[in-house]
């Protein structure tokens, strides 16, 4: 038994070891994007767009990169779970001349992903301009943070102790009169 | 009032439900809460659940083994815990294949999973939680929601998926407010199960704040949670708020059936990115362990969200175990969340039509608190995935 112990930990020892070399199963798509050279690269306005740039949700998953963008780097060979094929199709449509604008404002593609949405008002964060919005919109404008306290520069207003103290108080006396019946 | 439909509520239904492993079932065990401090099950397992483990999930080689006492101490036996302190620990690596796929074919995750916890008892009281490490891609949707440290890109980041203070009620009474699982629909493992993700009632890090009321009897198990968001998320827009229910009863020994409902609103949803969302949950659960070594689960639940169309999510899956600690498992699948009522995208499998999938598993419990587990998984519109994994438990 001993030596069956010794294997497990040496097994879980070695794989934390390794976690350097972590591979995810996730998709890198949206970074992949940010790094490519369309994209806006000022400090301020560098950001990873959300899987929203191309899927109907952020879940992502087949049958969801329905977005306009989405469909013109499909129309450049991009398919599903493959990073050569973003990177190819990101540089097709950087090599294109015909100013492709895949929600047809006005505004090609490429402009927008080259143009600062910090030019909009009112935003904390922008990152670029929208290529399936039409007219001003901005990929990065309103993104969740995650862990304890994460947030952009903005504080947020204290709800949340609010909605703590209000569910605290609910279970106190939730629980004295369910006890107090029970006792009864 | 209030409290009267909150008790109201709670004696509608019928029994106890499902826990991590919910096919025990068919051992009888019909309540979760006989191994695990959760009343509606996963996680840090009692006294009792780590002798249970011993005994019957797994794998026995000869009459040696048989003979062998079981052992309640942690780490096989080696660390007696007082009576008041509980600890686990859970490591999970995974293997991902797909070998009809272009590129990314093979991934190896080392450490999927990493989480230690426990659980402290004073009189009626107790405290507990778990805290772990994660990391995960950058837009990845797992991990992200339990994170305690703020790193947004693909560093690693502390996890704490919950933590919790509560107190027992006389024997069948369970208060708990804190970071918790949604008590909803048939607890299971497999938290990328379609019923899981698209009632985001998942284990991996679906857990909301809030404070839930639980009761555990013999012939009724039932649990209502009242959501105030998820604090690990910000800012306060994108935190979802509502309820999670579920009741459960039980005919005979090896028969459960039972209801849940979830409701939930979010300024804008994080995942969707619709505004001012209303998200409803519905569904029927029941679980059934007809022979010592077989059993079936079953969920299906409807699905709502504002401004689409009505969808739903169901699953039911057999588990036949031959030999104690090997189990092979069928699961079959289904999926449509709906379009978007203005202007909606043509329809596909999963949104506006219906969307199979099945799932063909191994699971072996080689050893005590060891297991390794294979997936084959086929979805429609979905590459082939075959995924391999070892589980220690402690």
């Amino acid at each position: 038994m001993k030596s069956i112990q010794l294997f497990v930990v040496l097994c879980v020892l070695s794989s934390v070891s390794s976690w350097a070399s972590f591979c995810s199963a996730s998709p890198k798509y949206p970074s992949i994007v940010r790094d490519s050279e369309m994209m806006v690269t000022e400090a301020d306005d560098a950001c990873t767009p959300q899987c929203t740039l191309c899927h109907t949700n952020n879940s992502g998953g087949s049958g969801t990169a329905n977005q306009p963008f989405s469909i013109t780097l499909i129309q450049f060979g991009l398919i599903g779970d493959s990073e050569e094929s973003l990177y190819e199709a990101l540089a097709a449509l950087n090599d294109d001349d015909s100013n492709i604008d895949s929600d047809m404002d006005g505004r090609s593609d490429l402009v927008e992903l080259r143009t600062p949405a910090a030019e909009l008002a009112g935003l904390e964060k922008g990152g670029a301009w929208d290529p399936n919005v039409i007219g001003p919109g901005a990929i990065c404008a309103d993104l969740p943070r995650y862990g304890c306290g994460a947030q952009f520069a903005v504080a947020e207003p204290r709800q949340s102790l609010v909605w703590a103290l209000g569910l605290l108080i609910i279970g106190v006396v939730l629980s004295r009169r369910l006890l107090s019946r029970l006792k009864a | 009032m209030i409290f009267s439909l909150l008790v109201a509520l709670l004696t509608l239904g019928v029994s106890r439900q499902a826990s991590a492993y919910p096919w025990m079932i068919r051992h009888n065990y019909t309540a979760c809460s006989n191994c695990h401090t959760d009343p509606s099950g996963g996680g840090q397992l009692t006294q009792y659940g780590r002798l249970t483990g011993d005994v019957l999930l797994s794998m026995k080689y000869g009459e040696k083994r048989d003979e062998e006492e079981p052992k309640l101490g942690m780490f096989w036996g080696a660390w007696d815990l007082p009576s008041q302190v509980l600890l686990n620990g859970t490591f999970r690596n995974l293997a991902v294949i797909r070998p009809g796929q272009t590129g990314n074919a093979y991934t190896f995750i080392p450490v999927m999973q990493l989480d230690v916890g426990g659980e402290l008892h004073l009189g009626d009281f107790f405290v507990g939680g778990t805290i772990g490490l994660g990391k995960v891609s950058e837009g990845s949707t797992h991990a992200r929601a339990a994170q305690v440290t703020t790193g947004q890109q693909d560093q690693m980041n502390m996890l704490s998926r919950v933590f919790y203070a509560g107190a027992y009620i006389q024997d069948e009474w369970l208060v708990r407010a804190g970071r918790l699982n949604l008590p909803y629909g048939i607890r299971i493992p497999e938290h990328t199960m379609w019923v899981r993700e698209a009632t985001r009632t998942d284990r991996e890090s679906d857990q909301q704040y809030g404070a839930a009321l639980a009761y555990v009897g013999d012939e009724l198990r039932a649990e209502v949670m009242a959501i105030a968001g998820n604090y690990q998320v910000n800012p306060d827009r994108f935190r979802e708020r509502g309820y999670s229910l579920t009741l459960e009863g039980i005919a005979g020994s090896q028969f459960a059936a039972g209801m849940s409902s979830k409701v939930t609103y979010v300024e804008k949803d994080r995942l969707t990115e619709e505004t001012n969302s209303v998200r409803q949950a519905h569904g029927l659960t029941a679980r059934w362990g007809p022979l010592r070594s077989l059993s079936f689960l079953f969920e299906m639940d409807v699905l709502f969200r504002s401004g689409a169309d009505a969808g739903y999510v169901g699953f039911l899956q057999t588990d036949f175990e031959p030999v104690q600690g090997l189990h092979f498992m069928a699961t079959g699948e289904i999926l449509d969340q709906g379009l978007p009522v203005l202007e909606p995208p043509a329809a596909t499998p999963g949104y506006g039509r219906p969307q199979l999938g099945g799932w063909l598993s191994m699971d072996w419990f080689f050893y005590r608190q060891l297991e390794f587990r294979l997936d084959n998984i086929f979805r429609q519109e979905d590459p082939y995935t075959l995924l391999g994994q070892f589980h220690l438990y402690l």
